[in-house]
């Protein structure tokens, strides 16, 4: 390929940019490499569906530098970007200074300090969910093991009871993977979509629209789970995040409002449920695709700082999510002129396989140093749950690796990934 | 060597405390801050301060290096 056809080829895969497709995940390093070097802000084509992203007018920003430089400027690059099925959820939609006030409640519920304070429960509860996988020859990673054991986690913290747990994944299922790979996903809001008398296709499938109506439904019903919730620790507080929202103040002024407490849960919901899940799903496949590694990991187990930083390379290596923006006026940003309301993309998968961060950035090397990945995001909005995220991973993968060093993919049930904000549905192993 | 946090750069990830703990404190929202005892570094941190510098994904942390002459400290 020369080069005038490299970059037409940069140019139509802008213009097809679809993250959640299994097209795509398969090259899906390849194409932002590529449009990296050919057109590191690219203009995204109508063809282009964002999952849930809003697709028209984004642009897609594939350099790391860009991306924090955009990530930081939080005047001219907003985070309220589109399409809420009710309002925009607290903190992660709100932009400062409203933003930095209901952080300001929220952070000191998650320093380091405060999930020290959880370190043996979690240990407890890995080692209860890995006895029962690992008594089997075979098993969905997945089902036993990277969605109960956030999620039971989180379930605890917030205060959801916990015989809710499969409602509560069935409603983030159908909101968050109806149409990018996920099949259970799809199944589900198939169902609810026949249920709401909207149009289905024999194979499940629906329109954008169609899967807008479904999740907006979802979104109703949980604000009215949500709703009983606070009423419920209105009555009678317990030790939980509901009954701490419900006694927060903003700004030392007030108390929080209705509004305020259900949007701030309806975040808690969309951020919790999923991304550790999903990072171990990845992180997982990758180790059982490359022995070598799993094995190099393995050694390190036993050395925390080694431990921490390998940690961070995985989470730089397996990034999940695409982070959004609406740029809020007419500028010029490297050249590109960027219109109010414009959106844009910031894949934290291509930014932390720049090479001009990171050197050979498509190696996975645990003692990688410097290492700013952007698999906690950047700015004021990284990740609140990040200590919480980190001592997971860590204790779930030592766990995990000293009672199962050697596994391998199923001989016969190949792993399911999802994409947009990515992840893997199925991952059947057995023991090597 | 003396080492200080931008309050306005930080935003909390906590590289900082896992690299070095003893500098670099978080206060009760989870943002660094140097501890005082240490806002001139002991020769035994000053590795770790350089490698938390490095690794500060929002490069909040300044390092002044002492002028040539002066003594360490």
């Amino acid at each position: 390929m020369n080069e005038r056809q490299r970059r037409n080829r940069a140019v139509s895969a802008a213009r097809e940019f679809n993250p959640a497709t299994r097209e795509f995940l398969e090259h899906e390093f390849e194409t932002y490499a590529l449009l990296r070097e050919e057109l590191p802000i690219a203009r995204v084509g109508s063809r282009s569906a964002l999952a849930g992203q809003g697709g028209d007018g984004a642009w897609l920003v594939t350099r790391y530098d860009y991306a924090c430089e955009m990530l930081s400027n939080t005047a001219d690059f907003s985070s309220q970007t589109s399409n809420y099925p009710v309002r925009p959820w607290i903190p992660q939609a709100i932009d400062p200074p409203a933003h930095t006030a209901y952080r300001r409640i929220l952070n000191k519920w998650f320093t380091p300090d405060a999930m020290n304070a959880l370190e043996p429960h979690l240990r407890q509860y890995a080692a209860e969910l890995l006895e029962k996988m690992t008594a089997k020859d075979e098993f969905d990673f997945i089902a036993d093991f990277a969605d109960p054991f956030p999620t039971g986690i989180f379930c605890e913290l917030m205060g959801y009871p916990m015989e809710d747990y499969q409602q509560l994944m069935d409603w983030k299922n159908m909101l968050m993977h109806a149409g990018d790979g996920h099949s259970r996903g799809r199944k589900l809001a198939a169902a609810r979509a026949r249920e709401l008398g909207l149009a289905v296709g024999d194979d499940d499938g629906m329109t954008d629209e169609v899967r807008m109506q479904v999740a907006g439904s979802v979104a109703f019903a949980l604000y009215e789970y949500f709703g009983k919730l606070l009423d419920a620790r209105r009555q009678q507080p317990r030790d939980d995040m509901i009954s701490r929202l419900l006694a927060a103040s903003y700004e030392g002024e007030r108390p929080l409002t209705q509004e305020e407490l259900l949007d701030t849960m309806f975040l808690f919901f969309m951020a919790g449920l999923d991304t550790v899940a999903s990072a171990l799903g990845l992180i997982v496949k990758g180790f059982a695709e490359d022995p070598v590694k799993r094995r190099e990991f393995i050694e390190l187990m036993d050395d925390p700082q080694r431990m921490s930083l390998a940690i961070e390379e995985l989470v730089r290596y397996h990034a999940i999510v695409l982070l959004p923006r609406r740029v809020t006026r007419d500028l010029e940003f490297e050249g590109a002129c960027l219109r109010s309301g414009d959106q844009v993309i910031c894949p934290t998968q291509a930014c932390n396989r720049d090479p001009e961060q990171f050197e050979n950035p498509d190696e996975l090397r645990y003692d990688r140093v410097p290492n700013r990945h952007m698999g906690f995001g950047h700015g004021p909005h990284r990740c609140l749950g990040i200590h919480l995220a980190r001592r997971e991973l860590r204790i779930a993968l030592e766990l995990l690796h000293r009672k199962l060093p050697d596994y391998r993919l199923h001989r016969s049930r190949p792993p399911e990934l999802f994409g947009g904000m990515k992840g893997v549905s199925e991952l059947w192993l057995e023991r090597a | 060597m003396k080492v200080t946090i931008d309050p306005k750069r930080c935003q909390g990830h906590g590289m900082c405390n896992m690299v070095c703990p003893e500098v670099f404190r978080y206060d009760d929202e989870g943002f660094g801050y140097v501890a005082p005892e240490y806002e001139n570094v002991p020769a035994a941190f000053q590795d770790a301060v350089r490698l938390a510098e490095i690794q500060c994904p929002e490069r909040a942390i300044v390092i002044t290096e002492a002028e040539p002459g002066e003594s360490p400290g």
